[in-house]
C-alpha cells in the first residue's frame, strides 16, 4: 500500500468539497461528509464538467452542467445520472489527507 | 446518406442530406440524439467518428475547445457527412415519444421587428408551413450572408403557428443581431430548423409553476404563460413569474404580463432589479405585481422560502444566471432533476 498526501484536513471544508491533484496527474474531488472523507473522480462522467464546481450538500453531489446526482457515500448515479463515480481511497490521518493505492508488486 | 449512430445502449441508423447537420437529420428521423444549444457552444452533442468523413461548417466552434486532437470527436450540430458515415454517442439514445412533434427545416419570412428596449427586439415571421411546438421551445435561425445559425426562444404559443414570435437580445459584434437591428427589410427569407429544446410546459405536468427569466430569456415564460392561458391552467395551480432586468430601461412585456395576470388569479409576478431600485411610479402602473432589488436568483429563492412543494421550476436567461438558479432550485428548493427545466444557450 503506497500513501501519498493531498492536502491539509481543513483546506477540505467540512461537508464541502476540494479538488486536488495527487502526484502523476490524477485529479482528484475530495468530499467530506460528517466524520468522513472520500475521493472521487475530479471531472463529471458525462461531460468532463468540474465536479468542484456543482453543488453539495453534505450527502448528495449535484453537477451544476445536467444536474447529475450521485449519493456521496457510494458515488452510485441518483435520478438521471446514467453512470457512477469512479472512487478512490483516500485516508485522514494527523491533519492531513492521503490518496491510497495498492502497492504495485514489482 | 447513411449514417450510423451507436449509443450507449441502442444504435440507430439514418439518412442524412448532403449539406445537411447531422444533429438534423437524426432529429428530424425522430431520434433523440443529444443536444442543448444547437448552436456549437456547449458541446452536448459530441460524437466520436467510427468510419466515414464529416465535413466541418465551423472549425472555430467554442465547444471544439475541449476536444483532443485526433480523437476523432466533432459536434452533431456543425457537421455534414461527407460519405457514409459510422459515429458513437456516449450517452443513452433513445427514439423520440409518437406523439412529440418532429423537428424539420423550414423556411419563413420577416414580417415585423419591434423595439422593445435599448436592445431587445421582437421579431415576427411568417411560416411558409404550420408549425406545431410546445411551449418554452426555440428554432434555429440562418439568415442570407450571415454564417452559423443563432437560437431564438418562441414567444407565442398556437397549435399549428403560422407565425412565429422570437426574441432577440443586440450582442456586441454579433453579426446576425447587427442585421436584425439594422435596416432588415420585411419579407426577407430566413431560414429555420427546429422546433427544438426540452424545457417545454404541457398542461399535463399539474404542478405549480416556478417560471425564474433573466432579461430575453423571458421569451419562453411569455409562451409557456400563454399555453397556461389558454388552458386555464391558473385556476387550478398556482404560478410565480420571476422577470430579472438589471435597470428600469431594460424592463418590457409588462403590459403582456399584467394582461396574463388579470385572467389568472392565481399568477404572481415579481420584478427584480439588480442595479437599481427600479421606479415606484411603476408600482403604481403596475399594482399586482411585487418589485424587489436584486439579482432574479436570489429573489426568487428568498420568496419562495418554503413554498417549494409540488414545483416545477423553468429558468432561462445568460448562462451565469441560469447557474446561479439551478443551483439555487437544487440546494435551497430541493427540487428533484425532473422538475427542474432549462435550455442553457447564449
Amino acid at each position: 500500500m503506497a500513501k501519498t498526501a493531498l492536502c491539509r484536513t481543513e483546506e477540505c471544508p467540512k461537508n464541502g468539497m476540494k479538488a486536488v491533484i495527487a502526484e502523476g496527474g490524477l485529479q482528484l474531488l475530495l468530499v467530506s461528509s460528517g466524520e468522513a472523507y472520500y475521493g472521487y473522480q475530479a471531472l463529471c462522467p458525462h461531460m468532463d464538467v468540474p465536479l468542484e464546481e456543482g453543488f453539495y450538500d453534505g450527502a448528495v453531489l449535484t453537477c451544476h452542467q445536467h444536474l447529475w446526482q450521485w449519493d456521496i457515500h457510494t458515488g452510485q448515479p441518483m435520478g438521471d445520472a446514467e453512470e457512477p463515480l469512479a472512487r478512490h481511497e483516500v485516508r485522514e490521518e494527523d491533519g492531513t489527507l492521503y490518496l491510497v493505492t495498492p502497492e504495485t508488486t514489482p | 446518406m447513411k449514417i450510423l449512430v451507436t449509443a450507449k445502449t441502442q444504435a440507430f441508423s439514418f439518412d442524412c442530406e448532403p449539406g445537411e447537420k447531422i444533429l438534423h437529420a437524426g432529429l428530424r428521423s425522430g431520434i433523440a440524439l443529444p443536444y442543448e444549444c444547437g448552436t456549437g457552444t456547449c458541446g452536448t452533442c459530441k460524437a466520436r467518428l467510427v468510419r466515414g468523413a464529416v465535413h466541418e461548417a465551423w472549425p472555430e466552434a467554442p465547444a471544439r475547445a475541449a476536444f483532443k486532437p485526433d480523437s476523432g470527436q466533432f459536434l452533431m450540430c456543425q457537421c455534414q457527412a461527407g460519405e457514409d458515415c459510422d459515429l458513437e454517442v456516449s450517452a443513452v439514445v433513445r427514439p423520440m415519444p409518437p406523439e412529440t412533434g418532429r423537428p424539420g427545416a423550414l423556411s419563413a419570412r420577416l414580417r415585423r421587428r419591434a423595439l422593445l428596449t435599448h436592445d431587445v427586439a421582437s421579431l415576427e415571421l411568417e411560416l411558409e408551413r404550420p408549425l406545431d411546438f410546445e411551449a418554452g421551445q426555440f428554432v434555429l435561425m440562418t439568415a442570407p450572408g450571415i454564417a452559423g445559425a443563432r437560437a431564438y426562444s418562441m414567444v407565442n404559443f398556437d397549435p399549428q403557428a403560422e407565425r412565429l414570435v422570437l426574441l432577440v437580445k443586440k450582442k456586441p459584434d454579433g453579426r446576425m443581431s447587427e442585421w436584425l437591428f439594422g435596416d432588415t427589410a420585411p419579407g426577407t427569407r430566413v431560414g429555420l430548423f427546429g422546433p427544438m429544446g426540452g424545457a417545454t410546459f404541457h398542461p399535463d405536468v399539474a404542478k405549480n409553476l416556478l417560471l425564474i427569466a433573466g432579461g430575453s430569456g423571458i421569451a419562453g415564460m411569455m409562451s409557456i404563460l400563454s399555453r397556461a392561458a389558454q388552458d386555464r391552467y391558473f385556476e387550478r395551480h398556482s404560478g410565480h413569474l420571476v422577470f430579472g432586468v438589471r435597470t428600469r430601461r431594460d424592463l418590457f412585456f409588462l403590459d403582456e404580463l399584467a394582461a396574463f395576470q388579470a385572467g389568472s388569479p392565481r399568477l404572481e409576478i415579481t420584478i427584480a432589479g439588480s442595479d437599481e431600485e427600479l421606479d415606484p411610479e411603476l408600482a403604481a402602473r403596475y399594482p399586482r405585481f411585487a418589485f424587489a432589488k436584486g439579482l432574479v436568483h436570489a429573489v426568487a429563492g428568498e420568496r419562495m422560502t418554503d413554498r417549494f412543494e409540488n414545483i416545477r421550476a423553468y429558468a432561462a436567461g445568460p448562462p451565469p444566471m441560469v447557474d446561479a438558479t439551478l443551483r439555487m432550485l437544487v440546494v435551497q428548493g430541493r427540487l428533484s432533476r425532473d422538475n427542474i427545466r432549462y435550455d442553457k444557450f447564449s
